[in-house]
C-alpha cells in the first residue's frame, strides 16, 4: 500500500456510501434505444458465439459413423470389430443395427450419428440427430490443427511441416484456442472480441464470458474473459447490510482494494477482487430469482454441460435486454465438459463410457436450443465444438488413444446445417490419409472453421483475418460456407 | 540416502566464521555448498516468513522452536519425522464403519484427513513436500477408476510423504509401480500389441511420465532456459519415443495377479505379467535402445533410469518445487542453484530431494528481503490452513468411527483445488501460466492465478468467512465438524487496537504488514469502537484473510 494516504476522513467517506461496494455499476445510465411505439426490447443485430470445449480428446469417429455397408465394414474392421462386453471387449465399433435410429445423410453418402443423439424424452427437446435433420446442425469432417495442407508422404518425410507437439493434450488444446501453430498468448475468440466489442454498451463486462473456467481462447489484447460459475454469482459474506460493523468491514476492504502495491501479484489480486465486486452488483439483480435473466426451459440434471449452457442462455437474455445495463451486441461464451480422454472404458454402457458422455452433450445442446427458442435468439447464437484431437480408430485393449483429425459440430439458426463440410476420410488403418492407428491427417484446418465463425461475427477483412490466423492463406478457402449470413 | 552431511551439521563444528557474527550457541555453517550466513532467523518475522514458505503456516510455538534450534537443526528434525499416515487412518475408519453396518470410507474422509494433518500434523515439511510432489506426479480421484478407491489413493499420498526427502528416482519407481497411478494413466493391465497389430499398447503413461514427471517438452539448460537450435526450441522426444515407452510399460497388474486379468484390488505395488510384457527392443529417449529379451522390471528400470539421468530432469523438477514453496518466477540463477543440488547433493548423489528442498528454502533468493517481483500468490488451500495454524485452531472431536470432520470435502468448487483431485493430469494450475495483463507484460509466471477468478475469489473468501467468523472457540452452539479458531489472544488485546493489529501482523503476515494496511485496520477498529471484543477479533482475521497482503507471500 502507498504510504499514509489513508485518513480517517477518507475512511468515513467510504463508509457513508453503504450501497457502494464497488460503485461504478450504479453510475451507468439506462438507455432507450428507440423511443417510439415500436420500441425494441433486445439489442438489434446481436450475435454470439458459444464455444463448447470437449476436454480430453473426443472419440469423434464414433459420433459420426459411415452407414453404407462397404464403408461401415471398413470402420468396424479398423476399430477391431463391434464391441461386445463378453465376446469382443476390445472392439470399439458400434453395432450397425444400433445406428439405424440416428441415420443421417449427406451428398457424400449415408451416415449415422451416435445412438445417444436421439431426442430427449420427457420435455420434448431435439437431440443432435434431429437438429441435423432440421438443418440447424452442421458437421465438419476431418478437421484439426495444420500449418498448411499436408499429404501423408509429406507427414512422413518432413516433420517440420507437422503442427508442433501432436498428440499432447495441452499443446493441441492450445492450438485450437489460439488458431495458429506458433506460440501466442492470445486466443482467436479474444482477438475477434477485440474487434467487434465496440458496439457493446457496458464495457466493464467483458464481451467474453466463461462458465467453463479459465481459457486462452477468450483472451485478446483488450479482452479478458469474465468468469462465472454455472450456479450464478455469490455475494461476499459479511460485507453487506447496514450495521456499523458491516460498514466498517466494507470500508476497510475497499481501502485495501483501492491501495496500490509494489508486487504485481498483489496488484493483480486486487484487480480481480475489484472486478468481482463491481460485476456482482451489476449482474446480480438480473440473475436473482424473478429477475430479467431467467429462462423457464427445462434443462437436464446431473449434466454439468447443461448447467453451464443454462447460465449462458440466461446471460444472453440479460445481455440483450435494453432495460438492463449490459446491452452487448457481440458476445463470446465458453463452456467446457471433460471426461473424453477414454484410454479405458470407451465402450462402457455406464456413466464412465463415451455413450453416456455423448448423451449428456446431445441433451444439453438440445435444451440449450430450446432455451434459445424461448428467448428468441436461435438465429443470433452460433454454437460450435472444439476438442484437442479425435482418438485412434484402433483399440488399445479397451479404449482409444490420442489421434488428430476430428469431427466438429456447428449449431445455430443461421447455420446451413443438415450436411457435412470437409471430407470424410478413408478409414483404413495406415490408409491414404491415416497413420498406423487410424489417426487422420486433417483435410480441413482449425483456421478455416474459426475464420468462418469470425467472419459471421463481423471480422470480414482479409487483413484482419490474416492477423488473427497467420496460416489462413495456406488453405484453399477462408470460408467453409456453413453460415447462411 | 547419504546422510553424512547432516551428521556433520549436528556436530556443531564451525569451520568458517563470517565476519561480524556474534559468538553464541550457534555459529554460521559452511558445509559443502550449503552456505548459510547465519543459521538462526534474525527475529520472529524471519522465522515466520520461512515457516510460511516451508509449512502449512507458522504457529507461535513453531516460530519459537525455529528461533531456538536454527535452520539446520530444524531441517534435521523435519527429515527425521515419520510421515503422518493417511492410509492407516482410512483403514481404521473404514473398519469401524463396516463393523457398524455402515458404508465404507469415501474420498470425503480422505479430504478430512488431509485437512487435519495439514492443520496440526507434526511432519509439516514432509507433508508440504508431499503436496508439492502431488502437483507434479498427479493422480486424481476425479478419474472414474479412482473415484471409488479412497484407501488406495490415500496410500499414494503416503508414498509421496514417505519418500519426500528420499531420492527422486525412488519416487519415480514407486509412482510407476503404484496401482492408482497405473489406473489413472492407464498402464495398469496394459498389454503388449496383439499379433495382428490392431491392438497397440496404451501410450498414456509413456507420454506423461516424460512430459510432466521428468523432462518436459523441450531441451533446457540447468537454469531452465530453453536450449535453442537455429533460434528454435528442441523437442525432447517425438511420437516414436512415446510409442516405444508404451511398450516398456506393459504387463502391469495387481500385486498378487498371475495373469493380466486376475488379482486382488489392493494398494500394494503392482506386479508385472511377463507374458503380456513387450520384450522387443525399444528405442527410447536420446536414441538409446533398451535391448530385446529383458524381463519387465529390468525394462522399466532401464526406461526410467534414462529419464532420471536426462539433463532436463534437474531444472524441470527443481523449478516446480521452487514454485510450490517460494516463488512463481524464480531467477535462472536460483533455479540453477537448486538444479545443481538435484544433480549432486554434495556427496555425489543425484536426485536427493532433501538436499533439493533445503536449497529451495535456504537459497538467498528465498531468504533475502523480497523484491517487487518475488514471491507468489498463495494457494487458496494454504491460506486456509495458515489461518487455522495462526490461531491454534481447536480440532473437532472424532466421531464414533474415529473420523474427524473438517467441514469441507469438495473444495474444488470453492477453492479451485482438491488434493489428489485435480481435473486433469496437468494439476490445478500449470507452471508456465502467465496471467494476461501486468504479470504477463512483466514476464512473470503465476500458476495460482489460473484458478483464481471472479468466481473462485468470492467463493474462497466466503469460505474464509465461515472458518473464521463462524468458527471460533467460545461461540454459542459451535459447529462440531470444523476447526475453531482460538481468538483469545486477540480478544485479550481488545483494549489496545495497535496491539491487536500487531498480533495479526505477527501471526498472519510474518511481520510484513504495510503501514497503509496497518492504518486501515486501526481506522476500522476505531470506527467499530462499540463492537464486542470478539467481533473486533474475528473482523480483523476475516478482513486480513481477504487482503492482498495475505493473498501473496513474499
Amino acid at each position: 500500500m502507498s504510504g499514509e494516504s489513508t485518513s480517517r476522513r477518507n475512511f468515513l467517506r467510504q463508509l457513508s456510501c453503504a450501497a457502494c461496494a464497488g460503485g461504478v455499476a450504479t453510475l451507468l445510465p439506462q438507455l432507450n434505444l428507440i423511443s417510439s411505439a415500436l420500441a425494441q426490447t433486445t439489442v438489434p443485430g446481436y450475435k454470439a458465439l458459444v464455444c463448447v470445449y470437449f476436454a480430453g480428446g473426443n472419440d469423434a469417429w464414433n459420433v459420426l459413423v459411415p452407414y453404407d455397408q462397404a464403408r461401415y465394414d471398413v470402420y468396424a474392421a479398423s476399430r477391431s470389430g463391434v464391441y461386445n462386453a463378453n465376446s469382443n471387449p476390445g472392439g470399439l465399433a458400434i453395432d450397425r443395427p444400433a445406428l439405424a435410429n440416428t441415420q443421417i445423410s449427406d451428398a457424400s453418402g449415408s451416415y449415422a450419428l451416435h445412438p445417444s443423439t436421439i431426442d430427449r424424452s420427457g420435455p420434448a427437446q431435439p437431440g443432435l440427430r434431429s437438429l441435423y435433420n432440421q438443418g440447424k446442425l452442421a458437421l465438419i469432417s476431418n478437421i484439426g490443427p495444420l500449418i498448411q495442407p499436408i499429404t501423408k508422404a509429406e507427414y512422413n518425410s518432413t516433420p517440420t511441416l507437422r503442427p508442433p507437439q501432436l498428440y499432447s493434450h495441452s499443446d493441441q488444446e492450445n492450438l485450437w484456442h489460439i488458431g495458429r501453430t506458433t506460440s501466442y498468448a492470445r486466443g482467436w475468440g479474444g482477438q475477434v472480441a477485440d474487434l467487434v466489442r465496440t458496439g457493446n454498451l457496458n464495457q466493464m463486462l467483458s464481451p467474453c464470458i466463461s462458465i467453463g473456467g479459465g481459457n486462452r481462447f477468450e483472451v485478446g489484447a483488450s479482452t479478458f474473459p469474465y468468469q462465472m460459475s454455472s450456479s450464478g454469482l455469490a455475494g461476499l459474506s459479511g460485507m453487506t447490510g447496514t450495521s456499523t460493523e458491516g460498514a466498517a468491514r466494507r470500508g476497510a476492504l475497499q481501502q485495501l482494494l483501492d491501495a496500490s502495491y509494489p508486487s504485481p501479484y498483489q496488484e493483480e489480486y486486487r484487480s480481480i477482487f475489484n472486478r468481482s465486486r463491481d460485476l456482482y452488483n451489476l449482474l446480480n439483480s438480473g440473475l436473482a430469482s424473478g429477475g430479467i435473466g431467467n429462462v423457464n426451459t427445462d434443462f437436464p440434471t446431473q449434466n454439468s454441460l447443461a448447467d453451464q449452457l443454462k447460465m449462458v442462455a440466461r446471460m444472453i437474455k440479460l445481455s440483450r435486454d435494453t432495460s438492463f445495463n449490459v446491452q452487448h451486441s457481440r458476445q463470446i461464451y465458453y463452456v467446457r465438459i471433460g471426461g473424453f480422454d477414454m484410454h479405458d472404458n470407451l465402450m462402457s454402457a455406464g456413466t464412465n463410457g463415451h455413450a453416456d458422455l455423448v448423451r449428456r452433450v446431445s441433451q444439453a445442446l438440445g435444451a440449450f436450443w430450446a432455451a434459445l427458442g424461448e428467448i428468441g435468439a436461435q438465429n443470433e447464437v452460433t454454437t460450435f465444438t472444439m476438442s484437442e484431437f479425435a482418438r485412434t480408430l484402433s483399440t488399445n485393449g479397451n479404449g482409444s488413444d490420442h489421434a488428430w483429425g476430428s469431427v466438429n459440430m456447428i449449431l445455430g439458426g443461421d447455420v446451413q446445417g443438415g450436411r457435412l463440410y470437409g471430407t470424410f476420410p478413408d478409414q483404413t488403418l495406415n490408409g491414404p490419409v491415416s497413420l498406423s492407428r487410424g489417426q487422420f491427417i486433417p483435410s480441413t484446418s482449425v483456421d478455416q472453421m474459426a475464420a468462418t465463425l469470425a467472419r459471421w461475427m463481423g471480422v470480414t477483412s482479409t487483413s484482419d483475418l490474416g492477423t488473427i490466423f497467420p496460416n489462413l492463406a495456406n488453405f484453399s478457402s477462408s470460408n467453409l460456407g456453413f453460415m447462411l449470413h | 540416502m547419504n546422510r553424512n552431511w547432516l551428521t556433520g551439521l549436528t556436530l556443531g563444528v564451525s569451520l568458517f566464521l563470517a565476519p561480524g557474527v556474534q559468538a553464541g550457541g550457534h555459529d554460521p555453517l559452511f558445509v559443502n555448498s550449503f552456505e548459510i550466513p547465519t543459521d538462526l532467523p534474525g527475529n520472529d518475522a524471519e522465522a515466520a516468513r520461512f515457516l510460511t514458505q516451508a509449512t502449512y503456516g507458522p504457529t507461535l510455538a513453531e516460530i519459537a522452536r525455529l528461533r531456538t534450534i536454527g535452520y539446520s537443526e530444524w531441517f534435521r528434525q523435519e527429515f527425521n519425522k515419520p510421515a503422518t499416515s493417511a492410509r492407516t487412518y482410512m483403514e481404521l475408519v473404514n473398519a469401524n464403519r463396516i463393523a457398524d453396518g455402515q458404508s465404507g470410507v469415501s474420498h470425503n474422509n480422505r479430504l478430512d484427513r488431509w485437512f487435519h494433518t495439514a492443520a496440526i500434523g507434526s511432519d509439516q515439511l514432509r507433508q508440504r513436500t508431499a503436496f508439492a510432489l502431488s502437483q507434479i506426479l498427479v493422480i486424481s480421484d476425479q478419474n472414474s477408476t479412482l473415484s471409488g478407491e479412497p484407501i488406495q489413493v490415500s496410500e499414494y499420498w503416503d508414498i509421496l510423504a514417505r519418500n519426500a526427502f528420499g531420492n527422486y528416482r525412488d519416487v519415480l519407481d514407486e509412482v510407476t509401480w503404484n496401482p492408482s497411478m497405473g489406473k489413472y494413466l492407464s498402464h495398469f493391465r496394459n498389454r503388449k500389441a496383439s499379433p495382428d497389430g490392431l491392438r497397440q499398447p496404451d501410450e498414456n503413461y509413456a507420454r506423461e511420465v516424460m512430459q510432466l514427471f521428468t523432462i518436459g517438452l523441450i531441451e533446457r539448460n540447468l537454469d531452465f532456459s530453453p536450449i535453442l537450435s537455429g533460434g528454435q526450441p528442441i523437442p525432447t522426444y517425438n511420437q516414436s519415443v512415446v510409442t516405444n515407452y508404451a511398450k516398456v510399460f506393459t504387463g502391469f497388474n495387481y500385486n498378487n495377479a498371475t495373469t493380466i486379468s486376475n488379482g486382488t484390488n489392493t494398494y500394494l505395488r503392482m506386479t508385472c505379467i511377463q507374458g503380456e510384457h513387450d520384450t522387443t527392443a525399444k528405442t527410447v529417449i536420446g536414441g538409446t535402445t533398451i535391448p530385446a529379451g529383458q524381463n519387465c522390471p529390468v525394462d522399466v528400470d532401464d526406461g526410467i533410469d534414462l529419464l532420471f539421468a536426462h539433463p532436463n530432469a534437474a531444472p524441470f523438477v527443481s523449478r516446480q518445487l521452487i514454485q510450490r514453496f517460494v516463488s512463481s518466477s524464480p531467477s535462472p540463477a536460483y533455479i540453477q542453484r537448486v538444479a545443481e543440488k538435484f544433480e549432486d547433493n554434495g556427496y555425489g548423489e543425484r536426485g536427493d530431494l532433501g538436499a533439493v528442498i533445503m536449497q529451495v528454502l535456504l537459497d538467498p533468493e528465498a531468504r533475502s528481503a523480497p523484491t517487487a517481483n518475488s514471491g507468489k500468490p498463495r494457494e487458496p488451500l494454504l491460506k486456509l490452513t495458515a489461518m487455522w495454524r495462526a490461531w491454534d485452531a481447536q480440532m473437532p472431536a472424532a466421531d464414533s468411527y474415529a473420523n474427524i470432520a473438517m467441514g469441507m470435502t469438495s473444495p474444488t468448487g470453492t477453492f479451485g483445488q482438491r488434493p489428489l483431485g485435480a481435473d486433469t493430469v496437468f494439476n490445478f494450475f500449470e507452471p508456465d501460466y502467465q496471467q494476461p495483463g501486468i504479470i504477463a507484460v512483466a514476464g512473470l509466471f503465476s500458476p495460482e492465478f489460473q484458478t483464481l477468478n471472479e468466481s473462485t475469489l468470492t467463493s474462497s473468501s466466503n469460505s474464509y468467512y465461515t472458518y473464521s467468523w463462524n468458527s471460533y472457540v467460545g461461540m454459542s452452539s459451535p459447529p462440531n465438524n470444523r476447526p475453531l479458531l482460538n481468538l483469545a489472544p486477540l480478544v485479550g488485546l481488545a483494549s489496545n487496537p495497535a496491539a491487536m493489529v500487531d498480533e495479526i501482523n505477527k501471526r498472519m503476515l510474518y511481520g510484513s504488514m504495510s503501514s497503509g494496511m496497518r492504518a486501515t485496520l486501526l481506522n476500522m477498529l476505531t470506527f467499530m469502537d462499540g463492537a464486542t471484543a470478539i467481533d473486533k477479533a474475528r473482523t480483523l482475521v476475516y478482513v486480513t484473510a481477504l487482503s492482498p497482503e495475505y493473498a501473496v507471500q513474499r
